[in-house]
């Protein structure tokens, strides 16, 4: 009980019980239940919305018809609903639903998530921050194509061509192809489009500064060497607080509606009747 | 509690003393022209600080969501920004309840929404009580909240009836009212939230949805700008008053856009092949009337790409209007117009086709003095899913009735009347690849402009074609033809003028395959041209193929084979080339004639989604359907224009 009193979500379903108990008292009916009151503020909301519609102010004759409109919509409401043609509504029931659920984001959107609460949100989920791994990388392609089943040898000849010699012309090794043979400051990601995810995890655990493969994507082989390796890494909150927040917020939103929902079902004894002995029906 | 109290809320919860900053500390910043700068272009490959467009972006310029009418009949659920969301290569749940994630992401994407009635379906779907006071409104509801085949009913109903005149009105929202308004702000605010300059392009747009009799005339429209600017209007609609069903009057809108606002605005033409006969005319439908050099001029500057593959067919070529090309009939979609209320006839076609058009315009183009049909080709999913996906094993299809599942190759997509069209015949198709400097709205937006792009029927691959009058086979052996093709000829969508005495135009053409996807089987260019006689002419070269393969006594190149395995849904790369290069010069050139010329490239055979279907479900489908196919690109065209 003691965790649960210091879990926000708690002081989420307590604030929106508040803002629940706060708006009813505001709008606490002081009427009669039989007085329909048309207040002034309501009166200019009619006029409004006429105005938007027809881009101009009602005629008097007009006015005394929203009026009259709006009176027979109140009528028809509080008729309706004492006759109870609410219920079973489809549509009543999922605009309601809509209503709680909406008043759930709001109340959620509302909270200011403590530095702590982001850091450890950062620490919990990593994968969703970490930055891609930054390389400068030089390739050369070997076509198989071109190679057949010769492609490995003639990879493995090319590869010992560019070991043994480091002032080698190493553009003109290997096989033409459009493919870019020397990429700065590329992003994992980015490599994945233009070689596919074949190529970037066959770069994995290569060392950095000497030719070394081949391996392989869908286009061939490739011998690579990769001169500067910023790896990938999990940011600190300063650098992606703006991210961190947003997430946050949408994983407190979605727990803050199951918690509603689960609080609430314990309100009620909830029975299905089950639908074993129907297979004969 | 209506919107007015859930304000007040606001209000109490700020006396309660919350800070109120965090509400709107979340809301993205719209891309302002002036962040443009901030995002250095990154070199693709040195030498570094050329201008020349040498990355291809990705993306599709046709998504429906939940707020077109008929999408959110069929069962949509997600919305503009799920659409972007997903585009840039999030997971999802499909409106179908199965999770969903792109292979790889795109680069950019527009949320094209049907401008009629934008907002439909969210309105029916909150029980609008103008709606159920309507007979219509009360039964389509009641036939949604039966869900399943009663809401695609539905949505055919709305179809059929919007493009019939006998849509109810009161379930019709129109420009400059509240519920429109929130539509629009919707998609608008969606497309400023996952704009990301540099990172993923987020356009703002709709489709102009002109459908009269059934005969699909629609309009993509994609805007260069941001909110601030297409904001300050609202979309141009097809019914009288406020809009029409004639191009003349989208062209007008556009214009007082540009004019109101100083944004700029473009249209894409929706594949023609449901037009029956009147996406191309030569005779205006609306008139009766031969186009006139009004007509052309505004055309020609308005409508600057073709949407060539989609969905519901591809629209490159016909067998009737090609028969001489073995390749033409490609899902070729021709029982009739866009609900089937008019079935087709043979003299439609050469209205409906990219091919036949480019010819009609290079005829009008000599009569008239400009080409009313000198556009660019693009591929686009048209999906109404919010989904953009076009990769054979991973096709969320035409609507969310039809996402996978183990009936949809069995089941119709549509039906009308008697008439339907099969699950099976959607079109895993297709992508816009587009050569742009950077990716920002600006950068692709100008790309398109000036056509330098291509469509694909879902894969990837790089291709490039230049035309000019002096390149050598050594332009062709080159790691960038690039930098040849740019700095002596003119790329995709680019016109050739001043022929030298005696000379042919020569063109440079490099194909890459996707990493993903198929080896190359050829490359081919199609090319059309226009007699002293006025008659037009369209023959197709193959220029590059692979395994070194022997054309025949009649010229005809054998076909490459197959490695599917239809059972499995596999196959092997080990026929096809990873690369196509060459450069080909025209042999039948004559300096006096208007001409066209754009590439086709094919890839060897590879599964049909229906064959991923099969396998993954287990199930056999009841009628012979295509399991295998060859999946291609378009690229735009390069014009030869006589002095």
């Amino acid at each position: 009980m003691r965790r649960f009193l210091k879990e926000p979500l708690f002081h989420f379903l307590l604030f929106g019980a508040l803002i629940f108990a706060v708006y009813g008292w505001i709008n606490r009916d002081v009427r009669a239940p039989d007085e329909i009151f048309i207040s002034k503020g309501q009166q200019e909301h009619l006029v409004n919305m006429f105005s938007r519609t027809w881009q101009r102010p009602p005629t008097p004759e007009e006015y005394q018809g929203l009026l009259r409109d709006f009176i027979r919509e109140e009528i028809a409401y509080r008729e309706s609903v004492a006759m109870g043609l609410d219920e079973g509504d489809v549509i009543i029931r999922r605009r309601m639903r809509q209503k709680l659920e909406l008043l759930t984001d709001e109340i959620v959107s509302f909270a200011e998530p403590q530095e702590n609460e982001l850091q450890s949100f950062l620490v919990e989920n990593p994968d969703r921050f970490r930055s891609e791994a930054v390389m400068d990388l030089r390739q050369v392609y070997i076509s198989v194509d071109k190679h057949g089943d010769n492609a490995i040898n003639e990879a493995t000849s090319v590869l010992n061509r560019l070991l043994a010699d480091p002032e080698v012309d190493w553009m003109s090794q290997g096989d033409v192809v459009q493919l870019p043979a020397l990429l700065k400051d590329i992003r994992t990601g980015e490599l994945g489009r233009l070689f596919g995810k074949q190529f970037t995890d066959g770069l994995a655990g290569l060392d950095v500064g000497v030719w070394s493969g081949p391996i392989r994507s869908g286009y061939g082989l490739h011998l690579v060497a990769i001169d500067r390796l910023e790896a990938a890494r999990d940011p600190s909150l300063a650098e992606v607080r703006d991210e961190v927040k947003t997430e946050w917020l949408e994983q407190r939103r979605r727990q803050a509606t199951d918690e509603l929902y689960d609080r609430m079902a314990q309100k009620y004894l909830i029975e299905i009747e089950s639908l074993a002995g129907d297979a004969t029906g | 509690m209506t919107c007015k109290s859930l304000r007040s809320i606001y209000l109490i919860t700020l006396c309660l003393a919350f800070t109120s900053n965090s509400l709107f500390a979340q809301d993205p910043l719209p891309a302002k022209e002036g962040l443009k700068g901030a995002f250095p272009e990154r070199p693709y490959s040195p030498p570094a600080g050329r201008s020349f467009p040498m990355q291809v972006l990705w993306g599709d310029t046709h998504v429906h969501t939940a707020m077109s009418m008929d999408a959110g009949s069929f069962g949509a659920r997600l919305n503009p920004e799920d659409a972007y969301r997903f585009a840039r290569g999030e997971e999802l749940m499909a409106s179908s309840g199965q999770p969903v994630k792109l292979m790889r992401p795109l680069d950019f994407l527009v949320v094209a929404d049907h401008s009629d009635n934008m907002g439909f379906f969210p309105r029916l779907f909150a029980g609008d009580p103008a709606f159920l006071a309507d007979p219509t409104g009360r039964r389509w509801y009641n036939m949604i909240q039966e869900g399943g085949e009663k809401g695609v009913e539905v949505a055919v109903e709305v179809i059929v009836g919007f493009s019939q005149g006998t849509f109810p009105p009161a379930l019709w929202s129109s420009p400059g009212e509240s519920a429109y308004r929130s539509a629009w702000d919707e998609t608008i605010n969606a497309a400023e939230k996952y704009n990301d300059p540099g990172e993923f392009t987020a356009f703002i747009g709709w489709e102009w949805t002109s459908n009269t009799g059934g005969n699909n005339l629609h309009r993509v429209l994609i805007y260069r700008d941001g909110g601030e600017r297409a904001g300050q209007t609202e979309p141009y609609t097809t019914v009288a008053p406020l809009g029409s069903d004639n191009p003349r009057d989208l062209w007008n809108w556009m214009q007082s856009y540009e004019d109101k606002t100083g944004g700029q605005v473009l249209a894409i033409a929706h594949n023609g092949n449901l037009s029956n006969g009147i996406m191309f005319p030569e005779i205006e439908s609306f008139t009766g009337k031969k186009v006139d050099k009004e007509y052309v001029e505004t055309r020609n500057r308005r409508e600057p790409l073709y949407e060539a593959t989609q969905i519901k067919g591809d629209g490159e070529a016909h067998p009737f209007l090609s028969p001489d090309d073995e390749f033409a009939d490609y899902e070729t979609w021709d029982q009739g117009n866009l609900d089937l209320s008019v079935m087709k006839e043979n003299d439609m076609l050469q209205y409906e086709y990219a091919r036949s058009a480019l010819k009609l315009g290079l005829k009008l183009g000599n009569e008239l003095g400009t080409n009313p049909y000198q556009f660019g080709m693009i591929g686009s999913t048209d999906t109404h899913t919010a989904l953009a996906t076009a990769d054979e094993d991973n096709f969320f299809g035409k609507h969310s009735g039809a996402e996978p599942n183990a009936d949809r190759i069995n089941h119709p997509m549509a039906k009308v009347g008697d008439v339907e069209y099969a699950g099976w015949a959607m079109v895993a198709s297709g992508y816009a690849g587009v050569w742009a400097q950077e990716n920002t709205r600006e950068s692709i937006y100008e790309a398109m402009m000036r056509k330098e792009t291509y469509a694909t029927t879902g894969p990837r691959m790089i291709v490039r074609f230049f035309g000019g009058w002096d390149f050598e086979s050594a332009d062709a052996r080159t790691r960038s033809p690039a930098l040849a093709g740019y700095s002596r000829g003119v790329p995709m969508g680019g016109e050739l003028r001043a022929a030298p005495d005696g000379g042919s135009p020569r063109f440079l053409i490099a194909a890459l395959k996707d990493p993903l996807s198929g080896n190359l089987d050829r490359v081919q260019v199609i090319k059309g041209w226009v007699d002293k006689r006025g008659r037009t002419h369209e023959k197709v070269y193959d220029v590059a193929w692979s395994d070194d393969r022997v054309k025949d006594a009649d010229g005809k190149l054998p076909a490459v084979g197959s490695t599917v395995d239809v059972e499995n849904a596999t196959w092997t790369n080990t026929i096809g080339a990873t690369e196509l290069i060459t450069v080909w010069k025209d042999p039948d050139f004559d300096a006096k004639q208007r001409a066209f010329y754009y590439v086709r490239v094919l890839e060897i055979p590879t599964p049909r989604w229906t064959a991923y279907d099969a396998a993954y479900f287990g199930t056999k489908s009841k009628t012979d359907i295509p399991m295998t196919t060859q999946e291609r690109a378009y690229t735009s065209p390069i014009w030869y224009v006589p002095e």
